[in-house]
């Protein structure tokens, strides 16, 4: 008979735990005294050994869950003997609880774990309540940016109420003549204005500005429009290489190309890149799905067409979310340095600024170089200020070598 | 249980010996000559008239069933045709004597009882009421068709022979000029005012409605007498048997006073064709050898039993006429073993294949029509060309109506294409009659001097904080006794019976106070006969009449599964609104008493269309519900709980003393709250708002509770304006989880309100086991933990709750694989 491995209680008021590290394998010989698992509270980090000996047959939970204490995790067995079918699993297992303790029967009743659900994961649709979604619709917010509070992960009603930014109450006016014109707000316009103050009111955002020599982004600027071929290299612009050159940085710094939702962060493996449209109809985000795999040329090519999409707004609704970070970009308007707002739920956004003439000191002398603004904003609940430096400085290092960046 | 009989245990175990008598069988030895003293040369006539008509009727459908045609006239009919061609000569005699006030019941084989029952009573009817009945019944409706074939010229009593033919004709094929407007049909056609009352499908249906009705003539003095007819097979039911055993209760003649004393007027007659369906009763699928034998073992009069030669009309009318003088005397209750053969199948689908060739043509050469006819002829009543005229005339006569039944503009269907709901109208009456008769009621003290009365007059019945209920505070089960006992000051037909009712009270102490009031026949204990007990209720109050009748524990609805849910549900619309089910059906969920005994089985009867089902929970609504179950005119399953019939009101401010009524299909908001929507029936209530405490306290959740009160009818308004506003609902009973009411009602919040919800609707019902042992309900029924359980897992988190029992997914997905 396996034993089971039990979730610890540590404390009368601890409810559950977050299972952070499992140390062996399933399939391990584990000795009594090995290390286990490591799991923590809200106030501390443990580690837990085995008071078993055998072979981890079967792992409950995975790390980074939260466990209910007293609940078991896992179970530790002879070499080749079959963990019970997981379902059997919670009900042997109180059997077996009540055989062995029966002291123990008269105590407080065990919680008792359910069966394991499966966690959600990326590409997981949003789950939403019928009335999230009608309410959502109502109030022109989109509900998958909502933090799910609801039973099995929902968003509900009151997760959607929480993107609606407060209303002021109205404010009647007498009019006895018209010194303005009033338009009613389009449907997009509001929703992006609902956006932008969500975000603006509920992210503890902080913004770095740096910026970098782009010469060798304007060498090559210049070399690929002369391009006459037919390789489409003409219309590469110093944008496009900025996000190129972010869609290879960016994976090392997982916390920015991710979603805060709620309890949980989702971290993705590939990078999607919301780009930032100045459209008549007011900004449109389209996602640049899959930046990490593309080619410089297929960057240029694909965004290039988004663009159009967007103006001519016929852009396919499906790409205009997913996004896991965002590169906006105002410097063909003269802006030296902006505080772009977040893309709820991702955790960051690039500013892209325009080039000013700057000198730099280089063996006692002053010499002018380009250098273009980038400022990057970020939500400091999920990402700390010095990983939002460490990603800058990777990324204009890479700017300022582009052309070695494009070699790997 | 009866003080006034002492049980002497000197008597019981004295020795000695039962003796029987004799059992008549085929004693009748007369010739048509003979019956000239009672009869006249036109009744005589007349007999073989009715037979023919009746051998035509059948030979017609038979045709239409097997070659798709009748004399040219083609149709197809898919229904069904139980013939009873060789019968006639049972029916017409059984009929001959009989009128309009004298009630035939019968089984899915009786057309020939409706038409010689209505021929009878036509050739006793004047022109006038004929006339009259005609004109009325469905506004007219029948007779505008039959004007088309039978112009003013035409003699009234031959318009209502074309009236009778066509009416029963027209509902066999299913159109709305048919008798119940093609909602009975072949096996459930009948004609109340010619006496012929329901036919049943259900074999042996017939014979405890037929028991009610005797008992409802009797009660309310009623003139005529009633008769079972069902066939040999139906004696393999427990019902008939039953009924045999409830129509011979000592009581009628031990306890019942005054002229209420003595036999019900009813004939048990078994139409003896030898065979229920191809099982041959005598010899292969019952031991009585001679149906008739069964008497003997019934009453000590052996229930009169005779076997009958229902080939001879005269032998039937004979033995009709002498019993008929026995119930009269109040000697009843009757039972009659009619000897008969029917030539055709079981229906025409039937090969008979049970039987040999010889067998069918040996009958056949008893043919009653060609003997009688014989007979005629030979004492010189009629000559050959006399009845060869007769049933030229008949064939002419079937062959108008089957063309006029079977023409779509004359005879259309229902206009269920026009409109589609069309059928909703007969489910219910809806009527409010507040009595059934105007004579004054029978009772044995005024209403003040009932010691019950004087009791409740001592308690408080103003509202009561949670736990403070008492003795000194009126309780649910005095709310049931108040109305019931007010209706039996207004209502004169009103009568209450079951199982253990009067002298104790009934199981719970709810008629406590009734026996001191009424007089046996209006309360009185019945046998532990549930499906009779159900079944005579149903003839009871379809014969005009309103009744309560008691099961004690709901566990034994099954007892009455057939009588509730194809008798008292389905009357109303199979007559298509003709009849009236002014009946309540109390039924208490038990507790405490294990697995057979404490069960909710409310989704049985809220599943059957036709029946209203409620479930009270507080003194308030009990009493109002029930004052609207008396008033009203439809079935209603009223149920109780067990674990409640002693709380006091929490909720109003009292329960007045006088008339009120809670409507039938209301909800009521028993705690406002703005968080979670939490929906209960029945004694569950508690619990519920137990819960709500727990969630309001621990968790700063604002549960709103409603009592459903009703199942059918249900109003879903209210529930649905809860839910607009809170988004989510729980459902809780303790009826088992699976396929309980709750998943109805579930289903239909989902639906109405699908857009408004934040979780899905959640039910928690008890566990789909049995019933453990009431120091273990508490794992079986649901408890507030288990709601707030439900609600931590599926409907919004608690924060810091961890809950204590298994209600994932996951759980829930491997308990339905495991039929758990």
């Amino acid at each position: 008979m396996a034993t089971p491995i039990i979730m610890p209680k540590q404390g009368q008021t601890v409810e559950s735990c977050i299972l952070t590290v499992w140390h062996k394998q399933v399939g391990e010989q584990v000795f009594e005294g090995d290390l286990l698992f490591s799991y923590e509270t809200d106030k501390a980090v443990f580690d837990e050994e085995s008071t078993a000996e055998g072979v981890l047959l079967e792992i409950l939970f995975e790390e980074g869950d939260e466990v209910p204490v007293l609940t078991t995790i896992g179970l530790i067995g002879e070499e080749g003997e079959q963990p019970p079918e997981a379902d059997a699993q919670a009900f042997h297992e109180a059997d077996q609880a009540e055989d062995t303790h029966p002291s123990e029967k008269d105590a407080v009743p065990k919680p008792i774990a359910d069966p394991v659900e499966p966690v959600l994961r990326d590409g997981d649709r949003v789950k939403a309540s019928p009335r999230a979604r009608r309410l959502a619709a109502e109030i022109g917010v989109d509900y998958r940016q909502a933090s799910p509070s609801g039973a099995e992960g929902r968003v509900v009603s009151q997760d959607v109420l929480a993107l609606k930014p407060q209303v002021a109450p109205e404010i009647v006016e007498e009019q006895d003549e018209l010194h303005y014109e009033e338009m009613e707000l389009s449907r997009a316009r509001k929703l992006i204005g609902d956006r932008m103050r969500a975000s603006f009111s509920e992210v503890p955002r902080v913004t770095l500005n740096t910026s970098f020599d782009a010469s060798e982004l304007l060498d090559l600027r210049k070399k690929l429009k002369a391009d006459r071929s037919e390789q489409g290299l003409s219309g590469v612009t110093l944008n496009d290489m900025v996000i190129y050159a972010v869609s290879r940085t960016i994976l090392n710094h997982p916390e920015l190309n991710a979603h805060l939702l709620g309890e949980k962060t989702r971290l993705f493996r590939d990078v999607h890149l919301g780009i930032a449209v100045d459209t008549e109809r007011g900004l449109m985000v389209p996602t640049f799905f899959d930046a990490n795999r593309k080619s410089l040329r297929d960057t240029s090519v694909e965004i290039k067409s988004m663009i159009q999409q967007c103006h001519d707004g016929n852009i396919n609704p499906d790409y205009l979310q997913g996004a896991t970070f965002t590169v906006t970009n105002l410097g063909p308007l003269g802006i030296e340095s902006f505080s772009p707002i977040i893309n709820l739920p991702q955790t960051g956004i690039l500013g892209v600024n325009s080039i000013a003439w700057k000198l730099k000191e280089q063996d006692g002398e002053y010499i002018p170089y380009p250098a273009m603004g980038l400022s990057l904003t970020f939500d400091h609940r999920a990402v700390d200020g010095a990983q939002g430096a460490r990603f800058l400085k990777e990324l204009t290092g890479r700017l300022e070598t582009f052309s070695l960046l494009l070699c790997v | 249980m009866a003080k006034k009989l002492f049980i002497d245990p000197g008597e019981m175990r004295k020795s000695g010996q039962i003796d029987f008598s004799s059992i008549p069988v085929n004693q009748y030895n007369k010739t048509v000559q003979d019956e000239l003293e009672n009869l006249s040369k036109e009744d005589l006539v007349r007999i073989y008239r009715d037979m023919a008509i009746i051998r035509e009727f059948e030979e017609m459908l038979y045709a239409i069933k097997t070659t798709g045609e009748y004399r040219h006239t083609p149709y197809d009919y898919p229904g069904p045709a139980h013939l009873s061609v060789g019968q006639e000569a049972s029916v017409v005699g059984q009929a001959f004597l009989l009128d309009k006030d004298d009630l035939i019941f019968g089984s899915h084989r009786s057309h020939g009882e409706i038409l010689a029952k209505g021929l009878s009573a036509i050739e006793k009817m004047t022109a006038q009421e004929l006339t009259q009945i005609m004109e009325d019944y469905l506004d007219g409706t029948i007779l505008a068709a039959v004007r088309r074939i039978k112009d003013g010229t035409t003699a009234v009593k031959d318009l209502a022979i074309t009236f009778l033919l066509y009416g029963t004709l027209a509902e066999i094929f299913g159109r709305q000029t048919g008798f119940q407007m093609g909602l009975g049909g072949s096996m459930h056609a009948f004609f109340t005012p010619f006496g012929v009352y329901p036919n049943n499908a259900i074999v042996g249906g017939s014979a405890a409605i037929a028991l009610g009705s005797a008992l409802f003539k009797k009660i309310n003095q009623k003139k005529g007498i009633v008769i079972s007819n069902v066939g040999d097979g139906s004696l393999g039911c427990g019902v008939v048997w039953e009924a045999l055993n409830m129509a011979s209760m000592g009581q009628f003649r031990e306890l019942w006073d005054g002229e209420y004393q003595g036999g019900l007027p009813i004939i048990f007659n078994f139409f003896n064709n030898q065979y229920g369906m191809g099982g041959q009763t005598a010899g292969e699928t019952m031991g009585f050898d001679f149906l008739a034998r069964i008497g003997a073992g019934i009453n000590p009069e052996q229930m009169h039993a005779e076997r009958i030669d229902g080939y001879n009309p005269l032998a039937v009318i004979d033995a009709m006429r002498n019993k008929r003088q026995l119930l009269e005397e109040k000697r009843g209750p009757v039972l009659l073993d009619t000897v008969t053969y029917r030539f055709a199948g079981h229906s025409p689908s039937d090969s008979s294949s049970y039987r040999t060739k010889e067998e069918i043509e040996a009958w056949q050469q008893h043919d009653s029509l060609v003997t009688y006819g014989l007979e005629l002829v030979r004492f010189g009543l009629a000559t050959e060309e006399d009845l060869q005229g007769i049933r030229e005339a008949i064939v002419e006569l079937v062959q108008s109506v089957v063309k006029l039944a079977v023409d779509e503009d004359i005879s259309p269907r229902m206009d269920l294409p026009g409109d589609p709901d069309l059928i909703e109208r007969f489910m219910f009456s809806e009527q409010r009659v507040e009595k059934m008769d105007d004579r004054p009621c029978e009772v044995l003290i005024s209403r003040e001097e009932n010691p019950r009365v004087q009791q409740i007059q001592r308690k408080l019945r103003t509202k009561v904080e949670a736990g403070q209920s008492g003795l000194r505070t009126f309780q649910l089960r005095d709310a049931i006794f108040e109305a019931i006992l007010d209706k039996f000051y207004v209502d004169p037909t009103l009568v209450a019976y079951g199982e253990d009712v009067r002298d104790w009270g009934g199981a719970f102490a709810v008629y406590r106070g009734l026996t001191e009031a009424l007089p046996y026949h209006r309360f009185f204990n019945a046998p532990i006969s549930e499906a009779a007990i159900v079944s005579s209720g149903v003839g009871y109050v379809l014969s005009g009449g309103r009744a309560i009748i008691e099961l004690m524990y709901c566990d034994f609805l099954g007892r009455a599964g057939d009588e509730v849910f194809n008798q008292m549900a389905k009357w109303q619309a199979m007559s298509a609104g003709e009849l009236q089910m002014p009946l309540v059906l109390r039924v208490s969920v038990g507790s405490k008493y294990g697995a057979q005994h404490s069960q909710d089985w409310t989704a049985l009867p809220a599943h059957i269309p036709g029946l209203k089902v409620v479930f009270p929970a507080t003194p308030y609504d009990a009493k109002g519900l029930m004052n609207s179950a008396l008033m009203g005119t439809d079935p209603v399953i009223f149920f109780e709980s067990q674990r409640i019939y002693d709380v006091g009101e929490m909720f109003r401010p009292e329960v007045p003393e006088g008339y009120y009524e809670v409507p039938i299909g209301e909800p009521d908001v028993k705690r406002e709250g703005t968080d979670l929507t939490i929906l209960s029936i029945g004694a569950t209530l508690y619990r519920a708002l137990k819960a709500a405490d727990i969630l309001e306290e621990r968790y700063g959740v604002s549960a709103e509770v409603i009592d459903a009160r009703s199942l059918v009818p249900f109003n879903y308004e209210p529930v649905l304006e809860s839910v607009a506003k809170t988004g989510r609902i729980l459902l809780t009973s303790d009826a088992c989880e699976r396929a309980s009411y709750l998943k109805e009602m579930a289903q239909t919040v989902s639906e109405l309100a699908f857009d408004d919800l934040d979780a899905p609707p959640v039910v928690v019902g008890a566990r789909n086991w049995i019933t453990p042992a009431h120091e273990l309900e508490e794992f079986f029924f649901p408890q507030p933990e288990w709601m707030i359980d439900a609600v931590d897992a599926k409907i919004m988190p608690l924060e810091g709750h961890s809950p204590k029992r298994r209600v994932s997914r996951n759980t829930q997905i491997i308990r339905k694989k495991s039929g758990l």
